[in-house]
């Protein structure tokens, strides 16, 4: 294996202090493009500017790249600005529905697993990249219900979605703990399921869990608590099977602990990649 | 054409004002132009090399004795502004801070930093360091500025001397406005070649400061003692202004003097440089249900 792994932390504005003063600690940030979508010059050379101190990926929340119509121009213009004014080291975005017949979702939901998403999306990420001049790595997203109209599991529509459009997998695990556990399969098995060479990015996050109307409890992602044990043990399990390099990024977007509380979830990071790792050279 | 020697007077002090903006405005350009460039890889773990890009040494040794301070291991005397080391310093975390805590082994007023002469040192490095990254001028962008700046006067001047040669030759005495026209625009062609910053270390100052402009919009929640990172960037970036009132009062107290050293560093201060990004961001989670923090609206979340 060329390369090392490597662990960082989204970018959010909340923590830059705690970031900066500890680069020794943090391999990279990951700043939300659409943050910056619209922003002037000044804003777009200071993003620049952290680039240069940091390492640098960016990730979308807004294209909705899985839907049968096509992605808004607009939007995908404005986001290959920052794209071209940053340039990343790589950028993602989601294969997920967020907008149809004027109306917006409103957040990222999980399309429904069948051939016309796929194609609209084998569409989209084709015309983002041509836009953009480079893919998106497709993060997988969690959800509280069942895609309804959906004809194969969420495992075989990210291989189908990875084949067919070429871009690479960021996977998120606290996604795939959280649908793995509010429907009932294991995480694990799913996990060896995935295409797993192409993953070079991992999402990492903490949830919470909440009521639902059947009177089962579902696990929502919030990014707003701690990562639980079931989810670095997934990144071992993935560290013991990818085959690249991995770009490990803690995400938390609220109830924001100290910088050492998140240095140290990054210090957990660490240990199970090196775990997983030392089980796949055995 | 006119020779512009021949004009009447007031004429030639309009042409000579317009003469002197163009040439200042080419000087600015000539000046900046040769100091751009992308901004460089700086140690931002070192909020005191930030202070010193700021404000220069002065502001390195506030910013330094107040994080000193708000770590607990100076103890601070509002009413005497006098300031003394509590504790043995084991680890320090940047030689300036060792420095700092032998100076204060003995109470002594704040501002005596100043003339202290191994701290005068140890800023020296910074300025060193900052030389070395293009952010002020070393002594080869300090030899351009010069020559640049005689090229200017010697436009200038020579042009005010050769009307006054004219206006003389013509039996004229009455250039005090004109001499007071070139005694300004000198005054400002000397302001524009010798900024503290280059323009690379202006615009990384810039850059700074919107990455940063979060933190000053919260600095109203933090406490004294409780987030060192934070305080000690907050006043690197911003300036001791920016501390939270009335919890860093006694920063006002030891350095009342603050606000003269730059007009950054100055407690009227106000304002945010640059702005930040929109709120509604900086969320991973997408979609406008989500707001400012959170994924949790609706059940996707990424």
């Amino acid at each position: 294996m060329v390369g090392r792994d490597r662990v960082g932390l989204g970018w959010r504005p909340e923590l830059a202090a705690g970031i900066l003063a500890n680069l020794d600690r943090i391999d990279l940030v990951e700043v939300i493009a659409d943050d910056y979508v619209g922003a002037g010059r000044r804003a777009l050379r200071a993003l620049r500017t952290l680039g240069i101190q940091v390492p640098l990926v960016l990730h979308g929340v807004s294209l909705g790249l899985a839907s049968a119509a096509p992605v808004d121009g607009r939007r995908l213009d404005a986001l290959a600005r920052v794209v071209g004014a940053v340039e990343p080291q790589a950028w993602s975005e989601h294969p997920a529905f967020m907008r149809g017949g004027g109306l917006e979702l409103g957040h990222l939901a999980a399309p429904p697993r069948r051939a016309a998403t796929l194609d609209g999306l084998v569409a989209n990420v084709a015309r983002a990249w041509a836009i953009a001049g480079s893919a998106p790595a497709l993060e997988n997203v969690a959800t509280l219900i069942d895609p309804p109209g959906s004809d194969c599991d969420e495992p075989a529509w990210l291989a189908d979605a990875i084949a067919f459009t070429g871009a690479e997998l960021l996977l998120d695990l606290h996604n795939l703990y959280a649908n793995a556990v509010n429907f009932g399969f294991d995480a694990r098995a799913a996990l060896a399921r995935l295409p797993l060479s192409r993953v070079r990015f991992v999402h990492l996050a903490g949830g919470a869990w909440i009521g639902a109307h059947d009177g089962e409890r579902r696990r929502l992602d919030d990014h707003r608590h701690d990562v639980p044990p079931s989810v670095f043990r997934l990144l071992t399990d993935l560290a013991a099977r990818a085959p690249h390099p991995l770009t490990v990024i803690l995400e938390r977007d609220g109830d924001y602990p100290t910088i050492e509380h998140l240095l140290a979830e990054l210090d957990r990071a660490r240990d199970a990649l090196a775990v997983g790792r030392a089980r796949a050279a055995a | 054409m006119r020779n512009p020697l021949d004009l009447p007077g007031p004429d030639f002090l309009v042409f000579y004002a317009l003469f002197a903006l163009v040439a200042l405005g080419l000087l600015y350009v000539a000046r900046a132009a040769g100091e751009s460039g992308p901004p460089p890889r700086i140690d931002t773990g070192d909020p005191y090399l930030i202070a010193y890009l700021r404000g220069g040494k002065h502001e390195a040794l506030r910013v330094a004795t107040i994080a000193l301070v708000d770590r607990g291991l100076l103890l601070v005397d509002e009413k005497t502004r006098t300031v003394v080391a509590l504790a043995q310093f084991t680890k320090p975390q940047h030689p300036i801070e060792q420095v700092l805590m032998r100076h204060f082994e003995q109470s002594h007023l704040a501002t005596t930093v100043f003339g202290n002469d191994e701290l005068t040192a140890a800023c020296a490095e910074y300025e060193r360091r900052l030389a070395a990254l293009g952010l002020v001028p070393d002594d080869a962008r300090r030899s351009t500025r010069r020559r640049l700046l005689a090229g200017a006067l010697v436009v200038l001047i020579g042009l005010s001397v050769a009307k006054i040669a004219v206006a003389f030759a013509r039996g004229r005495s009455n250039v005090l406005f004109l001499f007071v026209l070139t005694a300004v625009a000198a005054m400002v062609a000397g302001a524009v070649t010798t900024p503290r910053l280059t323009s690379r270390g202006r615009a990384l100052l810039a850059d700074l400061r919107r990455l940063f402009a979060r933190l000053r919009v919260r600095a109203p929640s933090m406490n004294r003692g409780g987030a060192s990172a934070d305080i000690a960037l907050l006043a690197a970036v911003f300036g001791l202004a920016a501390l939270p009132w009335p919890a860093f009062a006694y920063a006002r107290s030891l350095y009342p003097k603050a606000g003269s050293s730059s007009v950054s560093a100055g407690w009227s201060s106000c304002g945010l440089s640059g702005g930040s990004s929109s709120c509604g961001a900086s969320s991973s989670c997408g979609g406008g249900g989500s707001g400012c923090g959170g994924c949790g609206g609706g059940g996707g979340g990424d």
